[in-house]
């Protein structure tokens, strides 16, 4: 498996948290992207991410919490029900998945369950994220592209940064 | 209110697209390309940032359509004209003109792209985006071919499409087209796709 040690930024996203089944992020992805979208926020290096708060291994599907989350500037301030968070910067092992979003959880599995426990490193107390490279409309299930992004503890990594959790902006509701 | 089905140039003109590493010709119908034209090195500032332009256009209009109930497209993949291709002699690669393109269905107006500037602008965007137009392309008769691999290496690939134009009694007129089926930040530039068109006309016309 290839996995590569990433030092990132800390991120600003809008995004739309779905709780259920992964399976059914679709809708959700397609609301804040009309939203977002319809006010010029996609295009133009723009990345779309997804958290993944739950193990769905130990989480029964209609209680697993997704973000869908879309980068955005400081302009962008919360609105309706979407909302703002960032991303905690730091050390990530992030590795490529290639084929369908279902098949996702193999590529999780051999990151977290094989890579990580030979790596000597250990997970921070954040959340892993995904990040879509393409999409389902412009390439088939087989060709899709999502890196995968798993936060690692210490080494280069500050302690309060390493344990930093997601940070949310409240939206004010319409 | 049920919208129609969402509207898939590639797969609607599947045969424009068709493309082996064998050159062929391709009859091209008009097309409708959402556009910008520019000069610089490709891959330098004013192509990157003109690319932006292009990519916030598109989505600022489509999205906007969506969100008003009005028929729903997929943005198509980037294209582009290169005017200086083959010039001999060729300009320094800072001073090569291009115009890069989305496909656009022709139910999209320019009064939609008009709006989707003005909310782009609003948004603090760069004024690249107000040199967004739609324009009309009808190329006819072309020959094609797939390049796989970098895009200067693309020479030989033109080269073999001259041949066969030779072979089929026409030769290269207008503008070299180029459409962008690989993302070069993501695939190695060995595997890159790229459908390679130039469109011609009969020897003695």
């Amino acid at each position: 498996m290839d996995v590569r040690i990433q030092e990132l930024k800390p991120m600003r996203v809008a995004f739309l948290r779905h709780v259920g089944p992964y399976g059914e992020v679709g809708a959700t992805w397609d609301r804040l992207l009309t939203l977002l979208g319809k006010d010029g926020y996609l295009g133009g290096g723009t990345m779309m991410l997804g958290i993944c708060h739950d193990d769905p291994e130990s989480t029964p599907p209609a209680k697993i919490r997704y973000d869908a989350c879309v980068t955005v500037g400081d302009d962008f301030q919360p609105t309706g029900d979407i909302q703002v968070q960032t991303v905690a910067g730091g050390a990530y092992a992030m590795t490529t998945h290639t084929g369908p979003y279902n098949s996702l959880g193999r590529t999780y599995g051999e990151l977290l369950g094989q890579w990580l426990p030979r790596s000597g490193r250990e997970l921070r107390d954040v959340p892993c994220f995904e990040v879509y490279l393409n999409d389902p409309q412009s390439a088939a299930p087989e060709d899709l592209l999502t890196d995968i992004y798993a936060p690692l503890r210490g080494q280069g990594v500050s302690e309060a940064q390493g344990m930093s959790q997601i940070k949310t902006e409240v939206g004010v509701t319409r | 209110m049920k919208t129609a089905e969402k509207v898939d140039l590639y797969r609607e003109h599947k045969g424009e697209y068709a493309a082996s590493k064998k050159p062929a010709l391709v009859k091209l119908g008009p097309a409708t390309y959402l556009a910008i034209s520019g000069q610089g090195a490709p891959g330098g500032r004013a192509f990157t940032d003109a690319i932006g332009a292009l990519y916030g256009v598109a989505f600022t209009v489509k999205m906007t359509r969506k969100f008003a109930g009005e028929r729903d497209y997929v943005v198509a993949k980037l294209e582009g004209l290169w005017p200086d291709f083959g010039s001999d002699p060729m300009p320094e690669k800072d001073h090569w003109s291009w115009q890069l393109m989305i496909r656009t269905p022709k139910f999209v107006k320019q009064e939609e792209i008009t709006r989707a500037v003005a909310v782009l602008l609003k948004r603090g965007k760069g004024a690249d985006c107000e040199r967004v137009r739609l324009v009309p392309l009808e190329e006819g008769l072309c020959v094609q071919c797939l390049h796989v691999g970098p895009y200067d290496k693309e020479c030989a690939t033109v080269a073999m499409m001259k041949s066969f134009a030779e072979e089929e009694k026409v030769k290269f007129c207008e503008v070299h087209h180029e459409i962008y089926l690989s993302d070069p930040r993501r695939v190695a530039p060995a595997k890159l796709r790229t459908i390679l068109r130039h469109p011609v006309e009969r020897v003695g016309t």
